[in-house]
């Protein structure tokens, strides 16, 4: 497949140690691509520095072959990133007004659209500070893909969401997919790992392995992801 | 643009609407204050007038410098400045609709405080009240922009609270309210001069105890404009810096 997102040669340290060196990922388009690492190894980094919020010190990141703006991106970070005071509905809105969203109809079908996906609009008129740690998770991925995103960046997007509502998102992901939307998401939980087209096993800052989960798998000779990882971790990867 | 910013501005007054508690003391704390003054100085008109300036520009900064600084560091905080900044939002739109946001905060605070002092002193409305509405407006501008630049230079709200002492202390004691900036020691006088409370602080004593007109208060309006515009640009850098977080 051919890539959509391109990093190469990317460099990037917090302080004088090198943090992440000569660093090269592809991404292929319409493709779900899960970053897998223990906390620490530079996951949430690579988010950052896709969305320009960290300069790298060396190395390009191209989308499509071409240097590309943060209108392409939808975001998803590990904290909430919500207004704890507002509703559902007018976080919901202020997001959409801030994408140029201006017309009240369409500001909400789309508020509307993303509420049943996130199954939150028997919620709509509650503050945020009064949902529960999952439902203010999902408001957070709602307001991700409010911009209809070409790529949407997702870090952890499953913590503290239970495994039905796990699998809602995980169709729904597919469906994204099968729109020619690319999404890259990072996790420390392997059933989220299965569920992704490719798996980058990432540890200090480094690419252990790059491989579609089958493979991971199937090349280490073990029983699921959760061992593969183990055992690459400790015996590298080879096919 | 025009929606990003109003967006902005809206979220501000949301927020502010929902916290009870800081819409309370955004009322409550200068009508306290502006009480205990009243009563303090009642039996003292001559002083009252001395410190009545002094009042309307320091408390006019100081509320608005500690209500957007802390804002914005809660802002910063739980991420959502970094997550507006990934919007199609601009750094000047933000800092426009913050403006908005807060200058109609700011300015029920710095009517109250100007009330209570205008009462006080007797104040007759004539056509100064349109210099004292300017003056107001170019101290508000020029807060809201300090309180967001500082605001990158403290880590949270206490450090926020530290730069009363850091930034408004100095200005207090050197704008010339306890003694005439020109009977300071040299040295003092051009560290006034580099201070934008002076101005403030000046303009409004020749306004409302002189009763000048515009024209001889507009070299002390212009540099508080120019404070005004430096504070803008640095607060600019500020919220650029969060988009590139270098």
């Amino acid at each position: 497949m051919k890539e959509y997102i391109s990093i190469k040669n990317l460099k990037f340290s917090y302080t004088k140690e090198n943090f992440i060196s000569e660093l090269n990922i592809d991404i292929p388009k319409s493709c779900s691509v899960g970053l897998i690492g223990p906390s620490g190894s530079g996951k949430t980094t690579i988010i950052k520095l896709i969305l320009g919020l960290l300069s790298p010190q060396k190395g390009s990141i191209k989308i499509n072959n071409q240097n590309y703006s943060h209108n392409d991106l939808g975001y998803m970070p590990q904290q909430y990133a919500l207004y704890e005071e507002l509703s559902v509905n007018e976080n919901l809105e202020i997001f959409s007004n801030l994408n140029n969203i201006s017309k009240k109809s369409e500001v909400r079908k789309r508020s509307h659209e993303l509420l049943n996906l996130i199954e939150l609009s028997d919620k709509a008129k509650e503050l945020v500070q009064n949902l529960s740690g999952g439902m203010k998770q999902r408001l957070s991925m709602a307001i991700a893909m409010i911009n209809n995103p070409q790529i949407l960046l997702l870090d952890e997007p499953t913590v503290g969401i239970d495994p039905v509502l796990r699998e809602s998102f995980w169709n729904h992901f597919k469906k994204l997919n099968k729109n020619e939307i690319t999404i890259l998401i990072t996790s420390h939980v392997m059933d989220d790992a299965m569920k992704c087209d490719k798996v980058i096993f990432f540890i200090e800052g480094k690419i252990v392995a790059y491989d579609t989960p089958v493979n991971l798998v199937k090349y280490t000779k073990t029983n699921n992801l959760g061992e593969a990882f183990v055992h690459i971790v400790n015996k590298g990867y080879k096919k | 643009m025009i929606l990003r910013t109003l967006s902005i501005a809206k979220l501000v007054l949301l927020k502010m609407r929902r916290d009870k508690r800081s819409i309370g003391l955004v009322v409550i704390a200068p009508l306290v204050i502006m009480t205990l003054i009243t009563f303090i100085f009642n039996e003292k008109p001559g002083t009252l007038q001395r410190v009545a300036p002094a009042i309307i520009s320091v408390f006019t900064f100081l509320f608005t410098f500690l209500l957007t600084g802390i804002t914005f560091i809660r802002e910063r905080a739980s991420g959502t400045l970094e997550r507006i900044m990934l919007t199609k939002l601009k750094a000047h739109e933000l800092l426009i609709g913050y403006f908005l946001g807060f200058f109609i905060f700011a300015l029920i605070q710095a009517t109250i405080v100007t009330t209570f002092v205008l009462f006080m002193i007797d104040y007759s409305i004539d056509s100064t009240l349109i210099n004292l509405i300017i003056i107001i407006f170019l101290s508000v501008l020029c807060s809201v922009n300090a309180g967001i630049m500082f605001s990158s230079l403290a880590q949270n709200e206490f450090q926020m609270i530290q730069f009363i002492p850091v930034f408004f202390a100095p200005q207090i004691f050197l704008a010339g309210i306890f003694v005439p900036v020109q009977d300071m020691p040299r040295g003092l006088e051009i560290i006034s001069n580099f201070l934008p409370i002076s101005y403030a602080f000046n303009s409004t004593k020749l306004t409302i105890i002189n009763k000048v007109s515009i024209e001889e208060i507009i070299f002390d309006l212009t540099i508080l404009f120019v404070f005004s515009a430096i504070f803008i640009i640095a607060s600019s850098l500020v919220v650029n810096s969060q988009k590139n977080n270098k």
